[in-house]
């Protein structure tokens, strides 16, 4: 179980504890006032700093001998931080990447508030590539905020969604090989289900080729059962993470554990059910590894 | 390090439009963002280079900028 889970989970797994989705949370932490500012800013986070540091040659920065630590321990200070937030600079905002069973559990918890749910342009695909996309869903006090941001004014970007078609979008997107990522914002508040793919996603980019926390992996890996592939490379498109490949001289599909996210879009699409996720906690070669 | 990516403003007026440079980029080096003066004014977006680290000096950008406001040194 993560680090968050036992602060957040309340017994169980954060994204799983409604607690973390109730306007009462919000309110409490003034994720409103945060939501707002970060919100406006999103898009010009990484341009002038990264998490009170600049972005430009962060790579070779990260990589110098004694600054490079320090910089990378500050900056996952910064990021997972729960106090005196700096909302600009993305404090208190980070995720987690589940599987598409999760993301629909997450559905039903984040419907019941006031806000409810709507589906957002995502602001990592406009500032990355210039996409206008409906890929994020806010929850709560998230989908109130975004509603009065001029860039999501309704009639351009920004839907309200029921239950049944939240389920229906979340699972359009997995069909077509996003990954489903849940955020904090700020933490402990659970704002958003994300639609992600790498790079266009700055949260999976910051974790691939920084190896920041920004997301987290799942709390499952995914497993071959080699007796039941038959080697079909149905599954190989489907990997944001470079963990699943072809073997040729196996002829069966090739899962690498230590790379691997747990998002599970290579199980939902293989047709002799032959990939299974299994909790990280029950591996102990991997446990504790996010 | 070494590379020094730079956008000249005055020629890139419309980044929004066109966009070209965000979509060439291979390794994806480009961030749209709205002006720091004017953050929620949709109409006024900038592009900067920000993943400098990856370009891999390909000069797609340059090439494929119609105001050619890219420079790579």
């Amino acid at each position: 179980m993560c680090k968050w889970c036992k602060k957040h989970g309340a017994g169980g797994k954060w994204y799983l504890n409604a607690k973390n989705y109730t306007d009462e949370l919000a309110r409490e932490i003034g994720a409103e006032e945060y939501l707002t500012v970060l919100w406006k800013n999103f898009e010009r986070i990484y341009v002038q700093r990264h998490f009170g540091i600049s972005a430009k040659g962060l790579k070779y920065k990260l990589q110098l001998p004694i600054i490079g630590k320090f910089l990378k321990w500050y900056t996952e200070y910064k990021i997972h931080r729960e106090k005196n937030l700096n909302a600009k600079d993305g404090d208190g905002h980070f995720g987690q990447v589940i599987p598409l069973e999760e993301a629909k559990l997450i559905l039903g918890l984040a419907g019941e508030n006031e806000g409810g749910i709507v589906r957002v342009k995502c602001v990592c695909r406009k500032m990355n590539r210039n996409i206008d996309e409906y890929n994020c869903l806010a929850f709560g006090v998230l989908a109130e905020v975004a509603s009065r941001i001029p860039r999501y004014i309704p009639e351009t970007g920004v839907e309200k969604l029921d239950y049944d078609q939240a389920l229906t979008f979340v699972e359009e997107m997995n069909a077509r090989g996003r990954v489903h990522t849940v955020w904090f914002e700020p933490v402990p508040f659970i704002g958003g289900l994300c639609s992600c793919d790498y790079p266009s996603c700055t949260g999976l980019r910051m974790r691939r080729d920084f190896d920041l926390n920004v997301v987290y992996k799942a709390e499952y890996v995914a497993m071959v059962e080699y007796d039941l592939c038959v080697g079909c490379k149905t599954c190989v498109t489907r990997c944001q993470f470079g963990a699943l490949n072809f073997s040729d001289s196996m002829g069966k599909a090739y899962i690498s554990q230590e790379r691997c996210f747990g998002c599970g879009l290579c199980k939902d699409v293989c047709p002799e059910g032959a990939i299974t996720l299994v909790p990280r906690e029950e591996l102990p070669g991997l446990k504790g590894e996010y | 390090m070494g590379i020094e990516i730079e956008v000249d403003h005055q020629r890139c007026t419309e980044p929004e439009k066109c966009g070209r440079c965000l979509k060439v980029c291979s390794p994806q080096v480009f961030a749209l963002h709205p002006a720091e003066e004017d953050v929620t004014n949709p109409s006024r977006w900038m592009v900067d280079p920000v993943w400098v680290s990856f370009c891999i000096q390909c000069n797609r950008c340059v090439e494929e900028c119609p105001e050619h406001a890219i420079t790579i040194t």
